[in-house]
């Protein structure tokens, strides 16, 4: 019987409703395919932001998705006789709308971008006169107010109906197909809901418009009701006891099996029929259908994007190669260009080489990031610099036929000029077919703790309590124990409800911002394919999809992003040229000198890109690099993916020749061979699935994929793991190997690096390194004026460069300009480091530029008077400021003196109380001098930076007494033994909590000879978490431990000191009394 | 500073109580009022009733939680000052920090930053000495002046008695030239001395005392005229007012006249207090009578409406007023309770009963944070606080009952509306406990032509009737 039951629901809300759907679009995929609905419609409110994913997910299911949108429609400027008399300005209703076809689509489109471009972001305004102009394109489903709408009286509900009458009437005289127009019913158990059915069915008979039966659902099973109602509290702002009639009344609104639906409209059974029309007239759209073309217009007239970009690439390579192309490069370009001719994607390739050759007319540096370094047409347009030569491409990652889906190439730019690049795009191409991907913020457990205990109303200090909790690296449960310790009953309902509802909201979108720097660029406008969206920030525009939809449906995607090294090295090279007095260029840099990698050895790698981490710098030592390759591995290696697959330490003793390399044949020595039998690159991972288990090279991709979004998506890689473990054991390998294997890929799912993308970053790194090593001073400038980057603060970055022999020259007033700077005419050997005002907190950028210049221009200052004497608008703050980071010393005053003198400077405004007061800054006082203490307290507070003394100086005499070391006294040299109980103290200058290290949190720490490392365990870390995150000044007693160079403690017992710098700053001010 | 939750996981049962500065400022003044008998110039701080007038209490660092006794001319009195310090410092059932001293200023500082307790500081230069290793900030200076003053290292008072005087005015401000200059005595500074706060009272001695019942009720009269008089005059209204009558062995009858709002209206308060003065008992003779007026607000004049339909309901409001306040007195305040609706689907949650105490200044503007979506004739004109079990004959799901049986009647049922599904608010926990789940309820007739209503429970399918119309 059931099976003549056909039921297509046309209104659902999915949460890409912010805030109004309670369920995910593909849980009601699922769940309409499960009740054997014929096709289930996505209506959001005034979005298609969750479309995309609905409509993966009913491909994978088996199930036909309409795409569609709910509008709400203002009424404003059509004076209905209704409206006049009511006086109201606009009324607001809503319809259903669903396109036939794909003009009718990017009508949609284009509708949504209006409806929201005209007002601000999250707001929404379309006027019935906009919509009436592209009507007849679309299924249109009017809904009745009423639904909505609540009542008081018997005299609105006519108003309203009246309203709705008026509004079918214009809807359906603008229409010439009648097949096209419904008015959608829903019966769901609320008072008015018999009344206002009635009234629907009153207006469809009198004006001959069809009905249509629809649920109007907002959650997928009735059990998410809850969470509607936490989200719908959540988007009023207010809590549950107080939201009252804004809650639906029932939890009808889901999707009910198809008898159910038949039962409701059992007396309207051409309600029911009405749906199947509908979805045959809608379902001729379909997603699949959405073609795109890239840009046109790089091409210079008279050529084909295929000439132009073979003449690019071969102008390239001798440029690349100016000894003549070698034969394997040769090779591949042809055969990537045969594939990319295949694929017609010349426009893509020209379109990113057009963007990069526009940054290096503007001397931007960049360079291409991810899998387009596996190609050797980006190295030859000079997107990436990985050379094909050296390392062994797989360009199957980047490209691949069967794939059929667009390369995505990323650009790192530098971080300072990256919005030139942007702006460059958007003039190119205009703002009609270039804009931002969205990236689509979802709830993460400490914003879901935070907004669902509001909802229960609980009290600010709990919700803190609660949310500080959440340990976001592990995304774990909070147990009843962990609720006990922070003070709080485990079994209380209200905390209970609380963290259930906010692990249930963990997941769901809760707004739309912009993606770090994916671009989309179309050759027709782009609001036909997608509806664009003011974003947040001034001059950009985003679309409604991220990047996994762009992905999706083949869209090409740029992504322009920012890197702070190369800023830093830009700024660097500019320096070392301006020193050699000839321009230095970043190829010019030699290769593989040896002491780049001594000293990389020696783990001295602060400031150098991506290996100054804690866990990079113990590597190093480990690995030893002495070449590019191992550059390579280094930056792969120390990931999430490689230490959880076990992969780190079987490497490691294969390479200091423990071990030997062992390879159950041929193949796999090929595959692995440069790694030592151990598979530290995604490409390999991959490659391994191709050769052994017979995966062909797209399928190899779709496992990376399913590997990426295995968290995701849990049970996924459990379809390749069968596929694996079969496909090797056919090829006779035995299943203790399989499993090894297996157990390896699965690795990468944490996160894994491809080798080109390895390979771009080891560049970076080698250029980085070989600076710091022969330009030790220009390196910590550069990286000074490319803050904020990098792990290292100010302070430590100069206390490294001054291990390497730069003297660094504090703040002045007279010699200092905005950035910090290199000084060359001192007549002794040392390079000075003349720190920048940029330090200075609080400063103007406009201000200090205005002071450097007079400088340059008039001379010296020659006093503070003489400052003010000049025409340069520096008010009295920007004086105190500069008093305060002590940049007056040229002038011969300290700091207290420049105060009292800037104190004493006619006042900015006001001019008569200055003629009235006598104004003598000519006084001489004696003011008490300044304790060195205290003098080196003001310098970090002010710049971060102190060149007369580290803190721990102070302490010393009672560190000392208490027997704690000095980091130096550590050092191997002297031999201490190992797990000798020991303690030592510091400033804490790096915390870093890999998710790898399993809860292991490691924290260096920074006396007056040198630094620390400290380990510290989860039982540890939990008992002391305030201590050991708060603190600045720790004290930690444990073990010594020494791996080669490196020395560590092995915490047992933590402690903070801050309390005893506070002391030292009180005793000074007592210091100066007379007692 | 740490949250409560977590200074609570600490010390387990700490006894805590919400910081509450009014009722702080209130205990200081009224200590102040009590002081009176050391001097008849007591004052408290100046910036804390500055702040307590500002409303800014919250934001007023503690330090300014003080007292200050001008015993200038009381030598004669108290005898030694070291003596009087002890005495008072003994009085006082907690530790209090006191110092005497020739200047407010000096004795501020030395109060709040001495070396001990008491501390006196006999004369102008013993007070100087005593000075000088005070930090900058006893002077009572603004937390800007004091780090400018740390910028150029000046940090005690004797640093900054060191530096020349003349430029530190136009380099600092003049406050600090001023309080310097208070602390030092060369700048004179008073005070602002507290006086008994019971503002709006009248009282009389009778001399000899009053016997007859009569001339009492007369004398309160008077009282009362002239007490609501000096009221109207300074626009303000009164939400208490007590009755005190002594006789002459001292004891008396106090009487209270609570009101449920604020009023000065003579006549209206007659109407509530002349009869309850009339039935009062008074034995024995009255000496003194005095006539209280208490929790005092200012009075808000109301402008009359020109328009008809405004000027009824604001007549309507008052005369609501005046009928609640009658009552209260009547039967007592918090006998009188008004219905009020609830934003809640729950039809046992729909409304509530208000004690009509201080609910009156919302009565009339009980705003509704979002219509109800049910119009008055879906909902019955009686609810039942209890609803009761039915037996009945019903067909299908989402179909009215064909008949019922009600407390032995049964009841031929001839039409009936619904069902409207109603689900329990499950953040109450009521998923969990069971006390309540979804009901389907439905309008229905009898064969007498009325209307009932009647759910049946989703869980149990037990049927209960609610409410009926009449």
């Amino acid at each position: 019987m059931s099976t003549f039951l056909s039921y297509s629901e046309l209104q659902t809300t999915t949460n890409f409703s912010f805030l109004r759907g309670a369920s995910h679009p593909h849980e009601y995929i699922w769940r309409a395919a499960e009740l054997g609905y014929e096709a289930i419609g996505i209506t959001d409110h005034n979005t298609l932001a969750g479309i995309v994913r609905a409509h993966t997910a009913a491909r994978d299911a088996g199930i036909r998705a309409l795409i569609g949108c709910r509008l709400d429609i203002d009424f404003q400027g059509h004076h209905t006789s209704l409206l006049s008399e009511r006086g109201s300005e606009y009324e607001r209703t809503s319809l259903l709308v669903y396109p036939t076809n794909r003009a009718s689509y990017g009508s949609l489109c284009t509708l949504l971008t209006k409806g929201k471009s005209s007002v601000s972001k999250n707001d929404w305004f379309l006027s019935l006169h906009d919509f009436l102009e592209v009507q007849d394109q679309f299924v249109t489903i009017l809904i009745p107010p009423f639904f909505q709408t609540r009542l008081h009286s018997a005299a609105s509900e006519n108003h309203q109906g009246a309203l709705f009458y008026e509004m079918c009437k214009i809807v359906r005289d603008n229409s010439t197909d009648r097949l096209l127009l419904s008015i959608a019913l829903t019966r769901n158990y609320t008072p008015s809901n018999r009344s206002s059915c009635a009234i629907a069915i009153d207006i469809a008979r009198s004006l001959d418009i069809s009905l249509v039966a629809t649920n109007d659902v907002y959650y997928h099973l009735p059990e998410r009701k809850p969470l509607q109602d936490v989200i719908t509290c959540i988007r009023e702002g207010c809590t549950l006891p107080q939201a009252g009639f804004r809650l639906f009344q029932n939890s009808e609104r889901h999707l009910k099996t198809r008898q159910e639906m038949h039962r409701l409209f059992r007396d309207l059974p051409q309600a029911l029929s009405r749906t199947s029309e509908i979805v045959a007239i809608a379902s001729s759209f379909s997603l699949s259908s959405l073609t795109y073309t890239y840009p046109e217009e790089i091409c210079p007239p008279h050529t084909t994007p295929a000439q132009y970009l073979a003449e690019r690439v071969s102008a390239g390579a001798r440029e690349r190669y100016p000894g003549g192309v070698p034969e394997k490069v040769l090779n591949a370009l042809d055969d990537e260009l045969a594939l990319i001719r295949e694929l017609d994607y010349e426009k893509y390739f020209l379109t990113c080489y057009d963007i990069v050759a526009f940054a290096r007319s503007r001397r931007i540096l960049c360079q291409g990031r991810g899998a387009a370094a596996n190609s050797a047409v980006c190295y030859c347009l000079g997107i990436t610099a990985v050379d094909p030569q050296q390392i062994d491409l797989l360009f199957a990652r980047f490209i691949s036929k069967e794939r059929r889906e667009p390369p995505d190439i990323d650009i790192d730019f530098e971080h300072e000029r990256r919005e030139e690049v942007i702006q460059y795009i958007y003039t190119r191409y205009g703002r009609n077919r270039a804009a931002l991907t969205a990236e689509v913020v979802t709830y993460q457990a400490r914003s879901a703790v935070r907004d669902v205990g509001k909802v229960f109303g609980l009290s600010a200090a709990i919700i803190d309590t609660l949310a500080k909790s959440v340990h976001r690296w592990r995304g774990s449960v909070i147990t009843a124990d962990s609720l006990r310790e922070m003070g709080l009953n485990p079994f209380d309902t209200t905390i209970q409800n609380t963290l259930i509802l906010a692990s249930e909201l963990v997941g769901f979108p809760r707004h739309l911002s912009q993606h770090v720097g994916g671009f989309i660029i179309s050759h027709s406008p782009l609001h036909e394919i997608v509806p664009i969206i003011n974003a947040g920030m001034e001059s950009r525009t985003i679309i409604e999809w991220d990047k996994n939809d762009i992905e999706e449906l083949g869209m090409l995607k740029i992504d322009i992003l920012a890197l702070g090294m190369l800023t830093c090295i830009r700024k660097a090279l500019a320096l070392i040229g301006a020193r050699r007095g000839e321009s230095f260029e970043l190829h010019q840099i030699p290769r593989e000198d040896p002491c780049v990698y001594d000293m990389l050895c020696a783990s001295d790698s602060i400031g150098v890109f991506q290996v100054e981490s804690r866990a990079q710098m113990s590597m190093l030592p480990r690995l030893r690099p002495r070449c590019f390759y191992d550059l390579v591995i280094e930056v792969a290696i120390v990931r999430p993916g490689p230490i959880q697959g076990n992969m780190v330490h079987p490497f490691l003793r294969r390479r200091n020749g423990l071990e030997k390399p062992w390879y159950p044949d041929e193949r796999v020595e090929q595959i692995l061979g440069k790694t030592m039998g151990v598979p530290i690159f995604q490409e390999q991972a991959m490659r391994l699935a191709i050769t052994l288990a017979n995966f062909s090279p797209g399928e190899a991709e779709k496992l990376r994929r399913a590997m990426a979004a295995w968290k995701a998506h849990k049970g996924v890689i459990e379809t390749f793991k069968e596929k694996i473990t079969q496909g090797m054991l056919a090829n006779g390998y035995s299943e203790e190997f399989a499993e090894t294997c297996l157990n390896q890929i699965k690795g990468f799912s944490e996160y894994g690096f491809p080798e080109s993308h390895a390979a771009s970053f080891a560049l970076l790194v080698y250029a980085s390194a070989w600076i710091k090593r022969h330009y030790p001073a220009e390196f910590a400038c550069a990286l000074l004026n490319s803050q904020p980057m990098g792990f290292y603060a100010p302070a430590q970055i100069l206390r490294d460069a001054q291990r390497h022999g730069v003297s660094v020259c504090p703040i002045d007033v007279n010699t200092s300009a905005w950035d910090c700077s290199i000084e060359y005419e001192r007549s002794d050997s040392k390079q000075h480091l003349r720190l920048g005002l940029r330090l200075v907190r609080t400063i103007r950028r406009s201000h200090a530029e205005a002071l450097h210049k007079s400088v340059l221009e008039d001379g010296p200052f020659s006093s503070i008077n003489d400052i003010q004497g000049r025409d340069i608008k520096v008010s009295h703050a920007t004086l105190a400021t500069l008093a305060r980071a002590d940049a007056f010393t040229s002038l011969g005053t300290a700091r207290r003196p420049a105060h009292w003198n800037i104190h004493a400077l006619p006042p900015e405004t006001g001019a008569l109380d200055s003629l009235l007061s006598e104004r003598d800054s000519e006084t001489r006082v004696s003011l008490p001098p300044m304790s060195l203490q205290r003098d080196m307290f003001s310098d970090y507070a002010m710049t971060g930076v102190s060149l007369k003394a580290h803190p721990l100086q102070f302490l010393r005499a009672e560190l000392s007494q208490r027997r704690v070391s000095t980091a130096d006294s550590l050092s191997a040299r002297y031999g201490i033994p190992v797990s000798t109980r020991i303690s030592a103290a510091g400033i804490a200058i790096t915390r870093q909590r890999p998710g790898t290290a399993k809860g292991v949190v490691f924290i260096t720490i920074e006396d007056e000879t040198g630094s620390i490392n400290l380990i510290i365990r989860p039982n540890l870390f939990e008992a002391n978490h305030r201590v050991i995150m708060m603190s600045h000044v720790l004290i930690a007693h444990g073990k010594l431990e020494r791996v080669g160079e490196i020395v560590y403690i092995d915490v047992e017992k933590v402690g903070s000191l801050d309390h005893m710098i506070l002391k030292t700053a009180q005793r000074e001010d007592r210091g100066s009394l007379p007692h | 500073m740490m949250p409560l939750p977590l200074a609570e996981a600490l010390i387990s049962g700490a006894y805590t109580e919400a910081f509450d500065p009014i009722r702080d400022y209130n205990a200081l003044y009224a200590l102040a009022v009590w002081c009176r008998r050391f001097s008849p110039l007591v004052s408290i701080d100046y910036e804390l009733a500055v702040a307590h007038k500002r409303n800014e209490l919250r934001t007023l660092p503690s330090l300014h939680y003080g007292i200050t006794i001008d015993l200038t001319g009381t030598e004669k009195l108290h005898g030694d000052i070291d003596l009087l310090c002890q005495r008072i410092d003994a009085l006082f059932q907690y530790r209090a920090r006191i110092c005497a001293a020739p200047t407010i200023g000096g004795a501020w500082a030395l109060s709040r930053y001495g070396p001990h307790t008491p501390c006196v500081a006999r004369s102008i230069p013993a007070l100087t000495e005593a000075l000088t290793n005070l930090p900058i900030r006893s002077l009572r200076l603004d937390r800007l002046c004091v780090e400018r003053l740390a910028d150029v290292g000046m940090y005690t008072i004797g640093e900054l008695l060191s530096l020349p005087r003349h430029t530190l005015g136009q380099r600092f401000g003049k406050p600090l030239v001023y309080r310097l200059h208070q602390a030092l005595g060369s700048l004179d500074e008073r005070l602002n001395p507290v006086e008994e706060r019971a503002r709006y009272e009248r009282h009389r001695i009778f001399e000899p005392p009053l016997t007859n019942r009569r001339a009492i009720i007369i004398a309160i009269e008077a009282l009362f005229h002239d007490l609501v008089r000096h009221l109207r005059a300074e626009q303000i209204s009164a939400g208490l007012f007590s009755l005190i009558i002594c006789d002459t062995t001292f004891q008396s009858i106090c009487k209270e006249f609570p009101l449920s709002s604020a009023t000065n209206d003579t006549k209206h308060l007659l109407s509530i207090i002349q009869p309850i003065i009339d039935s009062m008992r008074f034995c024995g003779e009255a000496r003194e009578i005095i006539l209280r007026a208490q929790d005092t607000t200012r009075s808000i004049k109301e402008q009359r409406s020109f328009t008809a339909q405004d000027f009824d309901a604001s007549e309507i409001a008052r005369s609501y007023r005046e009928l609640l306040n009658t009552f209260g007195i009547r039967i007592g305040k918090d006998r009188v309770s008004f219905a009020r609706l609830n934003d809640s689907y729950i039809p046992e949650r729909s409304f509530s009963y208000e004690s009509a105490i201080g609910a009156l200044q919302e009565a009339h503007d009980v705003v509704m944070e979002s219509p109800a979506p049910y119009t008055p004739r879906e909902r019955p004109s009686t609810l039942f606080s209890t609803p009761e079990p039915i037996t009945t004959i019903a067909m299908l799901p989402d179909k009215p009952p064909s008949c019922i049986q009600w407390r032995d009647t049964r009841l031929p049922i001839i039409s009936g509306y619904g069902p409207e599904r109603i689900a329990p608010e499950w953040w109450r926990g009521e998923l969990r406990q069971e006390l309540f789940s979804t009901r389907d309820y439905f309008i229905i007739q009898d064969n007498t032509g009325r209307w009932l209503w009647v759910f049946r429970d989703q869980r149990t399918h037990e049927w209960f009737i609610h409410g009926s119309w009449t």
